[in-house]
């Protein structure tokens, strides 16, 4: 078992509105991730830790996370806080609890198929390859690196491909895990009788359960069940009080009456492909209480200069209110996992 | 036939799900996995063995498995996801 402490930072600027791509510590998008970097939000961070702000015009948080993790599997313990929690959130993910403080225990275990064939006849089939292109034999067989070197010459992919996908076994990798939130947050409103100010704090909690496969190289599929409870505000208004005394009226505006308390059940199907020119990352979330459906699909255009992928334009879409957003991000990276 | 304790130690900041297996180059009937990080391995003294280290995660993770006790192996073995791709396989020998 290790377990280790790293800080990261990131910062995720969205120049227009309604960014809700990955922005969620406890989504399915945060078990995928890996640690120590500034990729915290995906499905299973790994071990170490870290600690990340990102911001949107929807959602900023930031968090602080912990793991320890073996060979084959990880536990991940976040603490995440919103940097920004005004008004009620319609977040293609559907996620309840975007706005809570929270702490989300993530477990994840991946499953590694057996190769299907000996080690001895991949190191030797990759050696006939290496000794064909004149390259070194005495450094190991770094499939991937021939694979990215010569992904212009059809043949010599294709017998690479063949090696990888021997390597990897006939079932692709499988990765498997489950979270569980506890969240709480102060809900301000006014009373629906006097319209004076009050404030309650609610607690909400998730539990969610995921699936998902690899599919060597470059794309994953994942599914997610989540079931969840947590309140969101009252619809909003202004009330003009009557007032005897002069010819002016206060007005207030803010939520009228006490949070709405909200059940999900929340079905997520996510899928992460990378091509040459671009990545993708959409998800389809379906909320079988309120038959809410959204639609998020980030799309990463630029990449950095170590040519990852860092940023986008997101789409997304939700059934409540019919509501279509559209964002451009930059600095977030595209992570599989 | 002497025995060897070969430790394997993988070390990232970035990539937590990985598969080490280790056979014996002439006998592929002797496979054996790490499963626990690190890991040592009783080995035939003097005997070539082949391993592969498999690793899913992100584009520009990085890795590094360190390997002590062998007579013969090359260590540390650094690695990196490539652009684009969410794995890396690496394979090699070592004589224990």
């Amino acid at each position: 078992m290790k377990h280790g402490i790293s800080i990261g930072f990131i910062i995720s600027l969205i120049s227009l509105p309604n960014y809700a791509a990955d922005s969620d510590a406890v989504s399915l998008g945060n078990a995928l991730n890996s640690v120590g970097q500034a990729k915290v939000d995906n499905i299973t961070s790994g071990s170490g830790s870290s600690f990340e702000l990102t911001a949107g015009e929807k959602d900023k948080r930031v968090s602080l996370k912990w793991g320890i993790s073996s060979p084959q599997s990880v536990f991940t313990t976040v603490f995440s806080v919103p940097a920004d929690s005004d008004g009620n959130t319609d977040l293609a993910n559907l996620d309840g609890l975007a706005k809570y403080n929270k702490v989300t225990l993530n477990y994840k275990r991946t499953l590694f198929a057996k190769p299907t064939v000996s080690l001895i006849d991949l190191k030797t089939s990759c050696e006939k390859i290496q000794n064909e292109l004149n390259l070194k034999t005495d450094e190991g067989c770094a499939l991937n690196d021939l694979i990215a070197k010569y992904d212009d010459n059809p043949e010599v992919l294709k017998q690479l491909l063949e090696i990888n996908s021997k390597a990897w076994g006939k079932t692709p990798t499988i990765f498997w895990g489950g979270t569980a939130t506890y969240g709480s947050k102060k809900m301000d409103y006014l009373d629906e009788n006097t319209f004076k100010k009050n404030d309650e704090t609610k607690y909400g909690w998730s539990i969610s359960g995921y699936i998902g496969l690899f599919e060597t190289l470059d794309s994953v599929w994942a599914l997610e069940l989540k079931r969840e409870e947590s309140y969101k505000d009252a619809d909003n208004d202004i009330k003009c009080p009557p007032n005897s005394t002069n010819d002016f009226v206060s007005c207030i505006s803010g939520s009228i009456g006490t949070p709405i308390k909200e059940s999900k059940n929340i079905i997520s199907l996510h899928y992460r492909k990378s091509f040459k020119s671009f990545s993708i990352s959409p998800s389809i979330n379906f909320d079988d209480k309120s038959d809410e459906f959204g639609v998020d699909i980030p799309v990463f255009l630029f990449t950095s200069s170590d040519k990852q992928f860092v940023g986008g334009i997101n789409l997304g879409w939700t059934t409540l209110d019919d509501d279509f957003t559209f964002g451009i991000f930059v600095g977030k990276a595209f992570s599989f996992f | 036939m002497t025995t060897k304790f070969i430790k394997f130690e993988f070390k990232s900041s970035d990539i937590d799900q990985y598969s080490l297996i280790i056979q014996k180059s002439n006998d592929d009937d002797f496979h054996e996995e790490m499963v626990s990080n690190p890991h040592t391995f009783s080995l035939e003294s003097d005997v070539e063995y082949v391993y592969m280290l498999r690793v899913v995660g992100n584009s520009g993770d990085k890795c590094e498995l360190v390997i002590s006790g062998a007579s013969k192996a090359r260590t540390p073995v650094k690695r990196k996801i490539n652009a684009g791709q969410n794995s890396d396989t690496y394979l090699d020998l070592l004589i224990a």
